[in-house]
């Protein structure tokens, strides 16, 4: 690794910092702008409310202060560490709560990622290889399939006829944690299942387009006319090339890994970081929602600094000292 | 239980429900009643005989259940407790000085094993076995902290103002005392309370005091303080553990001052957000039981022979509610018109899969002891409805309904009104609203129109009316102001008596009735779920299937 790529790291690091700032300061403002507070929000329908239980409500939570004092009050306890307590989530604190379901929520997203881009790839490649053959029109098929289908549907299909039809697998994931794996592999299978359908026939719609204009392309007819054998050609010479842009797709999809999947977590009954956000939301547990859109929006941005260094790694037409400018 | 042989369960449910309109839970809907039966073919279910690991072992060393349920308590602590499922949790952990009887609604024995209340005076004896979960004396002067915490500004307790009539109250919440003069500690284990004036609810709401320990707490902001977390009280479970979005655990309390109870030594409350995974898990026996299976998902249920599926007694009924702010809706007789202009019977028919009914009006749940079911509701009457509306002017109006986002029942009362309004000349912009939004604009800045949300009404303790309806009534969201009404509400709420409360509370509902600043119109039907390897359970309309899970067994 070279000087110049270190400088270009530590300059894009650097330059995340007023982003992040920028970022959160938008979500703040955003989630105050948005009607209701957690006040309100945690009325029952039949509880009154008098003007005294909601301001000391809020007073309890410190949102009488000014919003900028709460801004600032906020941001102050980010920078050593503390993200706050939510309001609702038994009390928990954001980082407990975040922890909570990190593991879940990578668990699942990233056993479908790394399956779906394991069978993507080969079946990429043999589309590209074999274009308007028989195979190739099916996995083509196949893919706009896999990216129409809604996954809630083909959820709660499988749901019904792995779950309760055949009796094989549960329908609901929670409670896992308590099995010996011998019996707690059979908990990721549906919602693994469902969420790499969608994967591999996104990744695999890439490749074959990658690997079809580095198949085209003056080198590779230069490898062949040299009398290099064809899978010398498709391996050595295509492949490697072919491969680069899917380090920008596949680091596009990585934060979804912290993110997770609100619709199938909330089927399979699955807690993730996406259903915390989205009940953090409901209540609007201010803490929460921002612990988690800054957890998410730093992820976003660190991974698009990884691709970009990584894609200076692996493609050396690629050049940092270009960006200095 | 009352309900379990009624014939409305074996009513087929309406194919009407799917109709086209655009919402995630409807296409599930659908899609379970096409495709279940296009891919699954004719054996639609497994028998539950087929058990797997995962699911239930009847033979188990630990007598175990698992509750289901949509949504999740936001926190346990008993003076912050709003939804059911935080007041269920709490009541789990710490009981009730008074408990209701789940059924009748009647105040019963809880904590306080005897009661009485003779005039203001209110005396209460605790039972002499009760113990904390840690083995600690619960004695009179718990009781005196647990009510002044209710009392105190900064818990911010929803409760508060259930309490305000013991003498002193209001000079404690002032500032002005530091303890509530009107309870005195007779001994250790006997609390008198001396009323201000005569309250007619006093007995049931000590149901609110779900007595904490003064040792650790005294001192501490019982709205905030984190031993909320994980605490100790006198219930007939102990916390365990809570995973959010996930498992509550609750264990036995060994302590419990109920001989031999509960039989069951862990309860796991499970969060299934998503209502068509929880009908599923039901039928696939991964849960015991819930509160919250979909009234559309009857007949699938109905596929696993071992659940008991139950229709619970109604609570207080939906409809319109009217913001009497409103220039036309001020005028009663648009609001008459528009109550007559809806055909409740037809709509009940067509939209609440033949288990819901339609109301006279009322905001009294029909088990209520204060409900009186001779009223005569409004007639659907469209002629006289358009001659109501053109007479006052408010023909070709455009007024604003809403109802919360999700609620399949109300957004189709939406639309029906919408449709029914038309003809007799006014015209309704629909509008649906995400739950916390709606709450806001109701509740705390009344910016609505007409609103469908259970903003008022009452299921158990009918003096609450009060506050829906009353001038200065706290919720009354409507705005409604009827010096006649006010005159009846303070009567009922300080007639004790309950044969002398009745016909007070009928002339009430008849006002209501036609005064309509709130158009009570159907009963929501819910479905309450449980295997029947249990036994011992009371259900009820509004404390749910396992408000009484101490007296719950193993069939």
């Amino acid at each position: 690794m070279n000087g110049a790529l270190w400088g270009f790291i530590v300059r894009r690091t650097v330059f995340l910092i007023p982003l992040l700032i920028g970022l959160s300061i938008v979500m703040f403002t955003l989630i105050h702008l948005a009607p209701g507070d957690p006040a309100t929000a945690m009325l029952s329908p039949q509880a009154s409310a008098n003007p005294e239980y909601l301001e000391q409500t809020r007073k309890n939570m410190g949102l009488d202060k000014p919003l900028p004092i709460q801004y600032l009050i906020w941001l102050g306890n980010l920078v050593q560490g503390d993200l706050g307590t939510a309001y609702s989530f038994n009390g928990k604190p954001v980082l407990d709560l975040i922890g909570e379901r990190f593991w879940g929520t990578v668990q699942l997203q990233g056993v479908s990622l790394l399956l779906g881009i394991l069978i993507a790839v080969p079946v990429g490649i043999v589309s590209a290889t074999r274009q308007y053959s028989a195979i190739d029109n099916s996995v083509t098929v196949g893919s706009f399939i896999g990216l129409a289908l809604p996954n809630f549907w083909l959820a709660l299909m499988l749901q019904i006829w792995l779950g309760v039809q055949l009796g094989w697998l549960p329908t609901i994931s929670t409670g896992q944690g308590s099995q010996p794996w011998d019996e707690r592999w059979k908990y990721f299978v549906l919602p693994v299942l469902v969420l790499t359908l969608p994967n591999i026939a996104y990744f695999a719609r890439f490749m074959r387009s990658s690997m079809l204009e580095v198949i085209n392309q003056d080198f590779v007819t230069t490898a062949r006319a040299k009398g290099v054998a064809e899978r010398g050609v498709l391996y050595r010479h295509a492949l490697r090339n072919a491969l680069i842009p899917m380090v920008t797709v596949i680091g596009l999809q990585l934060p979804r890994i912290l993110g997770g999947a609100v619709i199938i977590e909330q089927i399979f009954a699955w807690p993730g970081i996406g259903l915390l956000a989205w009940d953090a939301i409901g209540r609007r547990d201010y803490p929460v929602i921002l612990g988690v859109t800054m957890l998410t929006g730093a992820a976003i941005m660190v991974v698009n600094v990884l691709v970009d260094v990584v894609y200076a790694l692996v493609d050396p037409r690629v050049s940092i000292s270009d960006r200095k400018a | 239980m009352r309900q379990q042989d009624d014939p409305r369960k074996f009513t087929v449910l309406s194919q009407r429900t799917l109709r086209a309109t655009a919402s995630r839970r409807r296409l599930l809907a659908g899609a379970t009643a096409a495709g279940g039966a296009a891919v699954i073919g004719k054996q639609v279910f497994a028998t539950p005989s087929r058990q797997m690991a995962y699911q239930r072992e009847a033979m188990q060393e630990e007598i175990s259940i698992i509750i289901g349920t949509l949504g999740e308590a936001p926190t346990i602590n008993p003076f912050k407790a709003a939804d059911s499922e935080e007041n269920w949790r709490a009541v789990q952990i710490f009981d009730e000085l008074l408990r209701i009887d789940p059924e009748t609604y009647e105040p019963v024995p809880g904590i306080a094993s005897e009661f009485s209340l003779d005039g203001t005076t209110l005396t209460l004896n605790i039972h002499p076995d009760v113990q904390f979960s840690d083995g600690t004396d619960l004695t009179a002067e718990d009781v005196k902290f647990t009510i002044e915490g209710l009392l105190a500004p900064e818990t911010a307790s929803i409760r508060q103002n259930k309490f305000m009539a013991i003498v002193g109250a209001q000079e404690f919440v002032d500032g002005a005392a530091d303890t509530v003069a009107g309870i005195t500690v007779a001994d250790p284990k006997t609390v008198v309370i001396e009323l201000a004036q005569p309250d007619a609810a006093i007995l049931y709401n000590m149901r609110y005091v779900r007595v904490v320990p003064k040792a650790q707490l005294e001192g501490k902001n019982l709205g905030t303080d984190p031993w909320f977390q994980s605490p100790i009280g006198a219930g007939p479970f102990v916390f365990e553990s809570w995973t959010t979005g996930a498992d509550f655990v609750m264990l036995r309390n060994e302590n419990y001052f109920e001989e031999g109870k509960p039989a069951i030594q862990r309860v796991t409350h499970r969060v299934i957000a998503d209502a068509q995974s929880l009908v599923l898990a039901l039928i696939n026996n991964e849960i015991d039981g819930s509160n919250y299976p979909s009234p559309t998902g009857k007949q699938e249920l109905e596929q696993n022979p071992e659940l008991a599926i139950l229709v619970p007694p109604f609570n207080s009924a939906n409809g319109w509610q009217f913001n009497t702010q409103h220039e036309l809706l001020a005028n009663r007789d648009v609001r008459r018109g528009i109550a007559m202009a809806l055909d409740r019977e037809q709509f009940a028919a067509d939209a609440l899969l033949g288990l819901g009914e339609a109301a006279i009006g009322s905001p009294i749940a029909p088990v209520n002891w204060a409900f009186d079911d001779t009223l005569e509701p409004l007639p659907y009457d469209p002629e006289q409805a358009r001659q109501l509306i053109s007479g006052a002017g408010a023909e070709g109006a455009q007024i604003r309904f809403v109802v919360n986002a999700g609620n399949i029942q109300r957004e189709d009362w939406l639309i029906y009104t919408q449709q029914a309004l038309q003809d007799v000349g006014i015209e309704v912009i629909p509008e649906t609203a995400e739950w916390a939004t709606l709450v806001s604009a109701v509740t705390e800045r009344r910016e609505f129109e007409v609103v469908g949300g259970d903003f008022a009404g009452v299921t158990a303790e009918p003096t609450e009316l009060y506050e829906d309806f009353h001038t200065n009534g706290t919720s009354n969201y409507s705005s409604y102001s009827n010096p006649e009404l006010d005159a009846l509400l303070e009567q009922a709420r300080e007639t004790v008596d309950i044969e002398a409360a009745k016909p007070i509370y009928s002339e009430i509902q008849k006002i209501i009735i036609e005064e309509v600043p709130f158009f009570f119109a159907w009963y929501r039907p819910f479905l309450h779920t449980v295997n029947q390897k249990w036994t011992g359970y009371t259900d009820s309309g509004q404390e749910g299937l396992f408000y009484t899970l101490k007296d719950w067994t193993p069939a």
